[in-house]
């Protein structure tokens, strides 16, 4: 047993956090657009992981689906935007909520399971919502896709520097609110759970009550990476929320490391901007992708935030 | 502290990693007449509709090695310069923006599929980059802003309008839809319930499955118990293949139709003879000599004839494309706007694909270059498919 | 009534198809506890190797063959590379399993690579479409992969019921630590099971591909399919698993045939979920208490 799950999160790691978080703010000073998406994309990736290692990390429940939630976050903030107003400051409360509600729904039943049950049992609800969301072409235009008129918060319009800043900042929110909670006595309750369920509930702890928390936390979070997402590129198309996209986020959350908010933001932005980089090997991308993640299955099981964590 | 020092520099060269490549741009792009002119190719590659792409893409090298070949523009060559958007609409914006401004492509060819193609020309649009696009057939892709986007294939609606004529002028009134749920079957379902209707024939069933469906015996009977004269599939070669064998071994002897999605030689090897007299859109004519040539060239080039309705769509894109920048000439190749004018000048470009004839033209008001005579319709045969 | 036969006849024939490529995957289970994500690839790879074979050749023998050996190899390299080392160092279920999936993805990309993305074929075994059964039609192939099926399936049965060293398998499913205890070589069970499920897995890709055709891409979602059917048969035992398949796909032809063919991806996707949440051994296999 890991006593290391329940202490707090290392001060330093955070430190990390905020350096790289200004790193990806100042981008616009002296990148060309391209490098701008990539780091507003980069942005979106670690709130994505960030939902994920909540939910896995520190609560010990997997999700093989999580593409789903982002998915709906998206779609939900693009039927918001073309059918109320195309405004960050009414997409996001909803698209978010709406996700909440239907993951908790969801969550109620399917968290009655475990490990790799739970696994492919969220694996089924992705596809679920992908098959839908890609079939029920009348409210959501089938692969056509969905356009999303204008990037507007509170009636402003932004360009994309000032979005990726904003982007930025919810990502920065989205960290200090989960080392709030993580830190919190329902934080408590969650990595309780993740180390001994049976302890967890002799203790006292509902333990179902909780489980659903962390999932509805969870997905509500994926589904505000979805909402950026949509407002980022002003149109989205079912493919990217495949499973392909639930794939990797997990991904990012195993290289990045389990448990550590700073692997989950490492790893998020750095599979994201990994297009990028394979650009000259593009051809070989994926095998190089997954070669990375079982070379760091086998040697890194800790991810990239597991490399610092040995050396103190 | 040696040890936190430590963790913040590797931080720091982490924080490092998201930047080198955004810092530094690509060569400065000052043109000096005689530097190759880079085109931008982007379609999926590796994913689902790989068959498609990399048909694509076959079409367009091949248009291009023959046009570097015979010279290029005044002696500078085309260089093509490819992006795999796995049909993916974020990776194709990804994409976009590498090709139009880290590679400075002049102009983009792209792409097959519908959501990419959408998710392209909102990238080159925007920077004014021309795009022609060689396959993506729905409407969609050119509603909006086209001033720099252009199509050389038929259109969806073309494509139908030729497949329910066919089917009044053989008095099939009642028509049956069997559709798979991918990006290419779901795009022709709204289209064709509206184009069935308006030409007075009944729809009297609509029939879904997903793709590599193992037996479509059940949507089979259902239109059958529907009473439809003929089944459109709007289907991938494979599955209609099935389908077709699911009829015969039903003993239902309906007539079937379909568009570009069944010319993959893995109909006929499914199918056999169950398969003979599908009638099918397509664009390509082999007996035309053009296409008799083409197909000689993939042959020779790439061993292989398979897609060969799709290479033909790449490479007239791109002939389409290297004859405007040979009409703006070798100093004004690299310009994006002069190639823009220039492709929208095309008039009665002759095309490989489409019927005896066929040909492209633009105009001020229409980026829709191609016109009825694109579609060729093929049946399906004991040699494969021909043209009647 | 002759819907009915029809559409239960097509249902059973699809069903077993689902089965063959769940039966690997519980073997794996059975033998190891692991959810193996790469079993989709195994079927590929069996069956483009065979059409690629026969395609140079002509030698459906051969091409056979080279599937069959080509499914153990590829079964061996997830084992050795991922599997084996993984156990030794007693990572849990879940680590295993994706990197199950990692390998799933660097095959598949290795096979573009190899293969390219065009569908690939292989005849029948026996030509001539199909036959009529009771008034209704199945497809001949089929029928072939059902006469194939039955054998094997008899043939398993008796290996792990009737010997020894299928009691010491069935033991390793059961309860790995103790049956280690009992001096039963695990990890020898265990890779045998890799290299059985993927004979089988190339097995059934190489009667598949004539009836659907062969691509790089379609590993992952006979990955998912197998899931379902092993889940809904019962996960740790092969012949649940089998039946397992025969319900996905009668429920499957019911579905399209009875309702709508506009629900059935939903339906056997939701099949998944329910099964676990009902009858998370499979509701072909005696409930058993779990230790919760």
């Amino acid at each position: 047993m890991n006593s290391k799950n329940l202490t707090q999160p290392r001060m330093i790691q955070n430190w990390i956090i905020a350096a790289i978080l200004i790193a990806l703010a100042v981008v616009p000073l002296f990148a060309d657009s391209f490098t701008v998406r990539m780091a507003t994309l980069a942005g979106i990736g670690s709130i994505l992981a960030l939902s994920l290692n909540l939910l896995y990390g520190f609560a010990g429940q997997i999700s093989f689906g999580h593409g789903g939630f982002y998915a709906l976050g998206a779609y939900g903030a693009a039927l918001v935007a073309q059918n109320l107003v195309s405004d960050l400051a009414v997409a996001i409360p909803i698209a978010v909520i709406a996700t909440i509600i239907i993951a908790s729904l969801i969550g109620a039943p399917v968290l009655r399971l475990r490990d790799h049950f739970l696994g492919l049992a969220t694996l089924a609800v992705g596809l679920v919502i992908y098959t839908v969301l890609n079939q029920w072409t009348d409210l959501t235009g089938g692969p056509s896709g969905m356009s999303i008129p204008t990037t507007a918060l509170f009636g402003i319009e932004l360009d994309s520097t000032i979005y990726h800043l904003l982007v930025i900042v919810i990502l920065a929110v989205v960290v200090i609110g989960i080392t709030t909670l993580v830190n919190s006595k329902v934080g408590w309750a969650l990595r309780a759970l993740k180390a001994d369920e049976a302890a967890a509930a002799s203790v006292g702890i509902n333990v179902a009550k909780y489980k659903i928390i962390a999932f509805g936390i969870s997905a509500g979070i994926a589904a505000l990476g979805g909402t950026l997402y949509a407002f980022l590129d002003n149109y989205i198309a079912p493919e990217t929320f495949g499973i392909h996209a639930s794939i990797m986020i997990l991904t990012m959350v195993v290289v990045g490391g389990l448990g550590s908010n700073l692997g989950a933001v490492i790893g998020g932005a750095f599979f994201i901007s990994l297009p990028m980089l394979f650009i000259e090997v593009q051809e070989y991308q994926h095998v190089i992708y997954g070669a990375v993640l079982l070379l760091f299955i086998l040697f890194l099981p800790g991810g990239i935030a597991g490399i610092r964590l040995r050396r103190s | 502290m040696r040890t936190s020092t430590k963790k913040v520099v590797l931080a720091a060269a982490l924080a490092g990693l998201l930047l080198p490549l955004g810092a530094c741009s690509a060569q400065s792009s000052a043109d000096d007449g005689t530097s190759p002119i880079k085109v931008g190719v982007i379609g999926d590659f590796s994913a689902g509709s790989a068959d498609m792409g990399v048909a694509m893409r076959q079409g367009v090298e091949m248009a291009a090695d023959e046009f570097n070949a015979d010279g290029g523009v005044d002696g500078r060559e085309v260089e093509l310069v490819f992006y795999d958007d796995e049909g993916d609409a974020q990776k194709a914006t990804t994409g976009a923006q590498h090709l139009a401004d880290r590679e400075k492509v002049t102009a983009v060819l792209g792409n097959p599929n519908t959501g990419t193609a959408i998710a392209t020309v909102k990238v080159t649009q925007a920077r004014g980059v021309p795009q022609i696009v060689p396959i993506a057939q729905s409407p969609e892709v050119m509603e909006g802003d086209t001033e720099y986007t252009f199509r050389t294939s038929a259109t969806n609606p073309m494509d139908i309008a030729v497949l329910v004529e066919y089917a009044k002028s053989q008095g099939w009134e009642k028509i049956g839809l069997l559709h798979d749920t991918s990006a290419y079957g779901l795009s022709g379902v709204d289209l064709i319930e509206s184009q069935v209707a308006e030409s007075g024939l009944d729809l009297v069933a609509t029939e879904r499955y997903e793709v590599g469906a193992v037996d479509l015996t059940p949507q089979a009977l259902k239109l059958k118990n529907a009473g439809a004269d003929a089944v459109v599939m709007w289907s991938l070669g494979a599955d209609g293949a099935r389908f077709a064998l699911n009829t015969d071994g039903m003993g239902w002897d309906v007539p079937l139709l379909g568009g570009r999605g069944l010319l993959f030689n893995i109909f006929g090897e499914l199918a056999g003879a169950a398969g003979e007299g599908t009638y099918a859109t397509g664009g390509f004519d082999i007996t035309k000599p053009e296409g008799a040539a083409f197909a000689e060239m993939m042959q020779d080039t790439f061993s292989t004839t398979d897609s060969i309705d799709f290479a033909v769509l790449g490479y007239d894109a791109a002939s389409v494309l290297f004859d405007a920048m040979t009409r703006v000439g070798a100093d004004g190749a690299t310009d994006r706007d002069k190639v823009r004018d220039a492709i929208e000048e095309t008039t009665d470009f002759p095309t490989v694909h489409g019927q005896e004839g066929a040909s492209i033209s633009f105009g001020p008001d229409d980026h829709e270059g191609a016109s009825e005579s694109a579609v060729v319709v093929v049946t399906y045969g004991p040699d494969g498919w021909s043209t009647n | 009534m002759e819907t009915f036969i029809q559409l239960t006849l097509v249902g059973l024939t699809t069903g077993t198809i689902y089965g063959i490529v769940a039966l690997g995957f519980s073997i794996i289970y059975a033998s190891s506890s692991i959810l193996n994500f790469a079993q989709g690839d195994f079927v590929m790879v069996g069956g483009m190797t065979g059409a690629l074979i026969y395609g140079t050749t002509q030698n459906y023998l051969l091409a056979a063959l080279g599937a069959l050996v080509a499914g153990v190899a590829i079964a061996g390299v997830v084992y050795f590379a991922a599997v084996k080392p993984l156990l030794a160092r007693r990572a849990s279920a879940i680590v295993i399993v994706m990197a199950t999936l990692a390998l799933a993805i660097v095959i598949e990309a290795v096979a573009q690579h190899l293969f390219g993305p065009s569908i690939r074929h292989l005849p029948p075994i026996v030509s001539g479409g199909s036959v009529q059964i009771l008034g209704a039609a199945v497809g001949i192939q089929n029928l072939m992969v059902l006469a194939i099926t039955i054998p094997l399936v008899v043939v398993l049965w008796l290996y792990l019921y009737r010997t020894r060293s299928g009691l010491d398998v069935r033991a390793v499913g059961v309860d790995r630590g103790a049956a280690e205890l009992l001096g039963v070589r695990t990890r020898r069970i265990t890779m045998g099971g890799f290299l059985v499920s993927g004979l089988l897995g190339a097995l059934a890709g190489f009667l598949l591909t004539p009836i659907l055709g062969a691509t790089p891409t379609m590993g992952l979602s006979y990955s998912v399919t197998g899931f379902i059917a092993a889940v809904v048969g019962g996960i740790a035992n092969p012949f649940a698993a089998l039946a397992g398949g025969v319900v996905v796909g009668l429920l499957e032809v019911y579905v399209s045939g009875y309702i709508s063919s506009s629900f059935t991806e939903v339906a056997v996707f939701l099949m998944l979920p329910i099964a676990l949440l009902l009858r998370p051994d499979g509701f072909f296999v005696p409930k058993v208490a779990r230790k919760r």
